[in-house]
């Protein structure tokens, strides 16, 4: 079984995917972890990112051992450079 | 002035407008501070050996301002803060424009000096906000402090730090 995961992406990581979003099949109770691998294999533009991602759900970051859910809207982001 | 509404002491924004510095001195007046203190920060044209010509900022909203929040809790926790404003411009901006404003008032000079310093460090490196380089040769680059090197079509920054204001 698989579920959907709807990610959003910010600054770098949007120039590297060339695209704001985009929707990622996961194994069903998938972790964050299991998809920031699966962003790699479906973006290969985002390798050399990939471990400097930043990742949230709603207004909170979140690390790679949170579990996602089916419809999961996901927000990533590398290193914040506001001010 | 009726307490019964209780009325934020915070001012927290995202703008797409020049920031109106004015209007934040106002929110933050208050007759129980004796001290206001305003912080902004402006788009510098120099950084190392290059020439910046404009800056271009991103935001994720709704976390952005919800750290803002966060931010300004904890600063009030820790010094006697009478109120908060803090505005963040995003979109292109030129040399010498306002990208940040942060006005803090409390009782006395020393803790209104303490916070802002306070807020504009960890703002900076807690709010999701993203900065793009527009250089004067042609090239640009998101910056992202901790990134080993920038894969992205412009070059990246010297050493790749973010400028500091």
């Amino acid at each position: 079984m698989t579920m959907t995961i709807d990610i959003q992406f910010f600054a770098l990581a949007k120039e590297l995917a060339g695209t704001e979003q985009m929707t990622i099949p996961l194994p069903e109770s998938g972790q964050v972890g299991d998809l920031r691998r699966a962003l790699g294999e479906a973006v290969p533009a985002l390798i050399p990112i990939l471990p400097h991602l930043l990742f949230a759900l709603g207004d909170s970051c979140v690390d790679d051992a949170t579990s996602l859910y089916p419809g999961a809207r996901v927000v990533t982001f590398p290193p914040v450079s506001g001010g | 002035m009726d307490e019964a509404f209780f009325p934020s002491p915070f001012h927290l924004s995202l703008v797409t407008e020049p920031i109106h510095t004015e209007r934040l001195i106002q929110f933050v007046t208050s007759p129980r501070a004796g001290a206001v203190v305003l912080f902004l920060g402006t788009v510098r044209e120099v950084t190392g050996d290059r020439i910046t010509t404009s800056l271009e900022y991103e935001a994720y909203a709704p976390m952005a301002l919800a750290q803002m929040e966060e931010l300004a809790e904890e600063a009030r926790s820790r010094w006697p803060i009478e109120r908060i404003a803090i505005e963040h411009r995003l979109g292109t901006l030129q040399l010498t424009e306002c990208s940040v404003a942060i006005a803090v008032s409390s009782p006395h000079r020393k803790q209104a000096f303490e916070a802002g310093q306070f807020l504009i460090d960890e703002l900076k490196v807690r709010v999701p906000v993203w900065k793009k380089e527009h250089w004067a040769d042609g090239t640009s680059a998101w910056i992202h402090p901790g990134l080993p090197e920038n894969p992205s079509h412009g070059h990246a920054p010297e050493h790749g730090h973010a400028p500091e204001h």
